[in-house]
């Protein structure tokens, strides 16, 4: 018996010597899915220079796949999974923060100087009940891509009204040309893009914001007019004959070929710009949706794709915490965004300093400043997939749809939508929205 | 002594099947999103599913489905499969080729139909527009999305129902095929009074398998329209899964699951009867 | 009614020849016997005749048409298979129909020809019984019936009595000789046991490896065996075939078949001194004779009516069938003598009778 204990004792000693020895300690990243050349990118800008930088940290990035999400809660669920956790986007944080699955943040943020490097607006949506749980990795906008070259053969000039819209949608339809690229067959979801402009440039940020916190109902008049609008469009075809055959490549390969005139979609399409746009980048634009009656020009509806949060049972939080600084770094940012654009809009407060390469399209790097200017104006809107809570916004993706084949009425589809909504508010589901 | 060898196939029963079925059972009964405490909520969920439209339209989509697949994979599959039968060259090369878009990965299939066939941009359908059929891709409308899927479920299914079929048709003696020949049976004949009553044991079990597997379809249905466009293609699996991954309503998604289940248990019965009736003769 | 004529077929299994030039003409009404060894190609021959299988070489004609090309439904022939064939979902009656309900004729015709038939065979109880609940020589007879009921040109037998025990196979063996003497259609049986050919048939085709060796009427075959081969195959227990050297030396011609044993030689024999020869006589006609050929006995097997005793001298063994009861115990030495008519010469390279 003492014999085995001593051996035991052994073999325990052994094991942490060896540990010691190793003397780096892992930090976890789990991603979501990454072609072979992203994954160069993140190995070269995210984990070399990491690894070099603290050599008493050794980070590793899996890459999940599109399950990444799932994954995530049901590993946090069962009190496992990585340091660094990606998820979809504050409604998951809110619910995951109070499950106390996340790390607060506070002290981390304020001796890592997170406050005064990050944009507020998105600092304030990582932050409940006082706290703060989660930072933003990307900020994304929807807006009005447009083919510059049809444009400029035929005369026409980017809508800002609804009006406008009208007028050269029948022009353009007039010509067989699709008014709206678009198209949800690679990602069901993308009827969430619509719905957010609609509401956003239509009811107007205002009225979305108060929605969001309660007081106003989504059956009230603005949405309704909203939502009636996007179903005038998607019954005059100006969503083209083929939206639910479509997948975003195919939307981009139409504008940039003219079949299509315009694409109501994200920044995220700049990734694609390249690859379709050739050779020939001036013949594309990106402009803000046009707006409706008492909202002003331009709104850009604000989205997070995903966000960063320590695991509250991380092995290495301080690892994390250093990983999740170097995202938020001018270096960092400069790189990343020179070989992979949209998925890395980190939304830092000063960019002066961060002169990306002759490489990237200039019209990137002039939407994204025009962007700047008007969250700093306050012109900006609220994604659905960012601040709807998860079945709300699930309802809307197939419910938009209904709609649109009317199947359902608008006033019965946002009724359904404020019934699921109202319940998901009750239990704390939703973000907190900071004032406007 | 002989009991403790039970231990392991008794533990794997309880662990991977027993404990996750009690679990969805009790879940029903709460509401849960995954994340935090759940709450206990009664029957709430039930009457939840009863008053949800959505709920009876992939109820009706999955007996649709049942139909489909009660029929068509079944009977190209026994023409198929006596087709294999009377030819006498080529049966191991026919058989390879009627099995190979099983093999294919389910993601890849429905890929290929949907950007290469379906697609009315570069597809077939593109093709045969531009010789002047009017066609449309059918899973973007409502009235045909459901067809158009199964389509493809079948292209992929059909040939396993065939090289099942045949095997079970090798074993009718050749001498009851061959007799019905001198007898004067024709193909029709042949396959009424002595292939079809010989294999019917193999038919009745293929059959309560399809419907089983018709409640539990999810993997096509997901991958090409995720129950779209407007419900028209949501069937009781896809709308379990996207309550409790999409909207985070786990124990709706539980709900959902046990009327699969009971679909699924009601063939099992039936299945099991079968069975001990063909042990006692 | 009609003659059934097989002019040089053959048969090829991819490259194996399985039929080599075989031709046969059976009568309007005989009962032919195809007797021989598995393998042989007595099924092959049969399942060409019925159309199951291809034909190669040759043609074959039932009545006046060559039906090398028509399917079997159109040679208006009927088969009776080993495992019997019925459809176990079918009653009695709906497997012995089974021809006419396919050519849906009119239901009572159907029932009228059945119940005919199943009069004939005794099966007019059995008609609502499904297969299963039938015993092996019911099923055989249901078979028999659904063959009947045809009505065929030709009827085919494919060894129908090998799943029979033998008292069956017997009883069996007798009712169809009787059916055929009634109904007297052509038929064709193949079978591999000799007893069952000589008892049935009006004439035997004897079958050795793809070709016909010999063919006649039973006893013909058995007295005259055309070969070794049909010697040593029909009758039981089959002729001792013995190697043997011919001795003209002495006054009577003589079989050297060892150093110590030698045996007689009719006298009439064209044999030259020295030929080597394979000598037979059937166990029945060698006789225990104090001037014969001594001999050991090894066994002796009383079937009752006869004895058969194994007998050896030196490496090569003998079987002699008494009619007599013997008392003799194994080890004795007895004498035995051919029947010097009965005693068959063949070539021993060859194996022509001589």
């Amino acid at each position: 018996m003492t014999l085995k204990l001593t051996l035991l004792a052994g073999v325990f000693a052994a094991v942490t010597t060896a540990q010691v020895a190793m003397a780096q300690e892992q930090v976890t990243w789990w991603y979501e899915a990454a072609n072979p050349e992203q994954q160069a990118a993140l190995s070269e800008f995210m984990i070399d220079k990491f690894n070099a930088a603290n050599p008493d940290h050794l980070l590793t990035i899996d890459y999940r796949g599109n399950e990444l999400d799932r994954q995530l809660r049901i590993a946090l669920l069962s009190g496992t999974g990585p340091d660094v956790v990606n998820t979809p986007g504050p409604s998951f944080v809110a619910t995951m923060a109070r499950a106390g699955q996340l790390m607060q943040l506070d002290d981390i943020a304020a001796k890592m100087g997170w406050n005064d490097r990050i944009l507020p607006f998105f600092m304030d949506l990582g932050r409940f009940d006082g706290h703060l749980y989660a930072l933003p990795k990307t900020y994304e906008t929807l807006g009005l891509f447009y083919n510059k070259a049809l444009f400029a053969e035929n005369g026409w000039t980017p809508p800002k009204t609804l009006a406008e819209l009208d007028t050269l949608a029948e022009a353009m339809m007039a010509k067989g040309i699709i008014p709206f690229g678009s198209g949800n067959s690679g990602w069901r979801p993308a009827n969430e893009w619509q719905v957010s402009i609609a509401l956003n440039s239509i009811a107007g940020p205002d009225n979305v914001q108060k929605a969001l916190i309660g007081e106003l109902p989504w059956t009230s008049e603005p949405f309704v007019k909203a939502i009636n609008e996007l179903d005038k469009w998607w019954d005059k075809g100006y969503f083209g004959p083929d939206y639910f055959s479509l997948n975003g490549e195919q939307v981009m390969a139409n504008l940039a070929d003219g079949t299509a005139g315009m694409a109501p979609t994200g920044t995220w399409n700049f990734g694609l710009v390249p690859e379709y746009f050739k050779g020939r980048f001036d013949d594309v634009g990106f402009v803000g949706f046009p707006s409706g009656e008492g909202v002003s020009y331009p709104i850009y509806a604000l989205g997070i794709g995903s966000t960063f949060s320590i695991s509250a049972k991380a092995q290495n939080p301080e690892g994390a915490a250093k990983v999740i600084d170097q995202v938020f770094s001018e270096s960092f940012y400069a790189d990343i965004n020179n070989v992979w654009q949209g998925e890395w809009n980190v939304p830092l407060r000063d960019l002066s300093n961060v002169k990306l390469s002759d490489d990237v399209i200039p019209l990137y790097t002039t939407s994204m400043a025009g962007l700047a200017t008007a969250v700093n104006e306050n012109q900006y809107g609220y994604t659905t997939w960012t601040f709807l809570p998860p079945a709300t916004n699930s309802y809307l993706v197939s419910g938009i749809e209904e709609v649109w084949l009317d199947s359902l009425s608008t006033e019965d589809f946002l009724a359904e939508l404020d019934k699921i909504f109202q319940q998901e508010l009750a239990e704390g589901k939703v973000a907190e929205i900071p004032a406007r | 002594m002989h009991r403790l060898f039970v231990i392991p196939t008794l533990l794997i029963n309880v662990s991977i099947i027993l404990i996750p079925a009690l679990l969805t059972i009790v879940l029903a009964f709460y509401r849960w999103d995954g994340i935090s405490d759940p709450t206990f909520i009664g029957f709430a969920n039930f009457e939840k599913l009863w008053g949800d439209r959505i709920f009876w339209k992939a109820l009706k989509n999955n007996f649709i489905w049942t139909a489909i697949f009660l029929v068509f994979p079944i009977a190209i599959g026994l023409l198929a499969a006596s087709l294999l039968l009377i030819i006498k060259r080529g049966r191991t090369l026919l058989q390879v080729i009627y099995f190979l878009p099983m093999i294919i990965a389910t993601v890849i299939t429905a890929r290929i139909w949907q950007g290469m066939i379906y697609n009315p941009q570069n597809g077939i359908i593109a093709l045969l527009n531009q010789y002047g059929f009017e066609l449309r891709d059918p899973l973007s409308q409502t009235s045909t999305a459901l067809f158009g899927v199964a389509v493809v479920d079948l292209w992929h299914w059909w040939g396993f129902m065939a090289v099942i079929f045949f095997a079970a048709m090798r074993q009718v003696s050749q001498e009851q095929i061959e007799s019905a020949r001198i007898e004067g049976a024709n193909y029709f004949q042949l396959m009424r009074w002595v292939l079809i009553p010989a294999i019917k044991p193999t038919i009745a079990l293929m059959m309560i398998m399809t419907v089983i597997w018709s409640f539990l379809v999810f993997d096509f249905i997901y991958i090409m329209t995720q129950g779209g466009p407007a419900f028209s293609s949501e069937v009781l699996s896809t709308m379990a899964y996207r309550k409790a991954f999409y909207e985070l309503d786990v124990g709706y998604a539980a709900t959902s699951a046990l009327v699969i289940s009971l679909f699924g248990l009601t063939a099992a019965f039936f299945y099991i009867r079968i069975q001990n009736k063909e042990g006692v003769e | 009614m009609a003659q059934v004529n097989i002019q040089n077929i053959e048969k090829f299994f991819g490259e194996t020849e399985v039929l080599k030039n075989i031709s046969l003409s059976i009568e309007d009404g005989e009962f032919l016997v195809l007797v021989g060894p598995s393998g042989c190609g007595k099924s092959t021959l049969l399942r060409m005749i019925a159309g199951l299988e291809d034909i190669t070489v040759g043609d074959i004609s039932i009545g006046d048409k060559v039906v090398n090309n028509l399917p079997p439904k159109e040679r208006d022939i009927s088969m009776v298979f080993q495992n019997y064939a019925l459809y176990p979902h079918l009653t009695v009656a709906q497997n012995m129909g089974f021809s006419l309900m396919l050519a849906r004729a009119p239901k009572a015709e159907q029932e009228r020809r059945v119940n005919e038939v199943a009069v004939i065979l005794g099966l007019t109880n059995l008609l609502e019984r499904k297969p299963k609940q039938l015993s092996g020589g019911q099923r055989q007879r249901v078979a028999m019936g659904r063959a009947i009921v045809r009505d065929p040109k030709v009827y085919l037998f494919d060894e129908p009595l090998s799943n029979l025990d033998a008292k069956l196979r017997v009883a069996m063996r007798a009712e169809i000789k009787l059916m055929h003497q009634k109904i007297k259609t052509t038929s064709v049986y193949v079978t591999h046991d000799q007893v069952e050919a000589m008892t049935m048939a009006n004439r035997i085709a004897v079958m050795n490896a793809g070709r016909i060796e010999q063919i006649g009427k039973p006893l013909e075959i058995y007295d005259n065996p055309k070969n070794v081969f049909v010697a040593g195959f029909i009758g039981t227990p089959s002729m001792n075939l013995l190697a043997a050297t011919v001795d003209l030396s002495g006054n009577a011609p003589l079989a050297v078949l060892s150093a110590d044993l030698s045996l007689p030689l009719p006298l009439d024999t064209d044999l030259k001194e020295g030929q080597k020869i394979t000598y037979g006589i059937r166990p029945e006609h060698l006789n225990i004779a104090s001037n014969g050929a001594p001999v050991k006995v090894n066994v002796i097997e009383p079937t009752g009516s006869e004895t058969h005793l194994m007998l050896s001298f030196g490496e090569e063994s003998l079987v002699l069938v008494a009619r007599d009861r013997v008392a003799l115990s194994p080890g004795e030495m007895i004498n035995v003598a051919p029947d010097l008519s009965r005693v068959m010469i063949f070539d021993l390279e060859s194996g022509d009778r001589i």
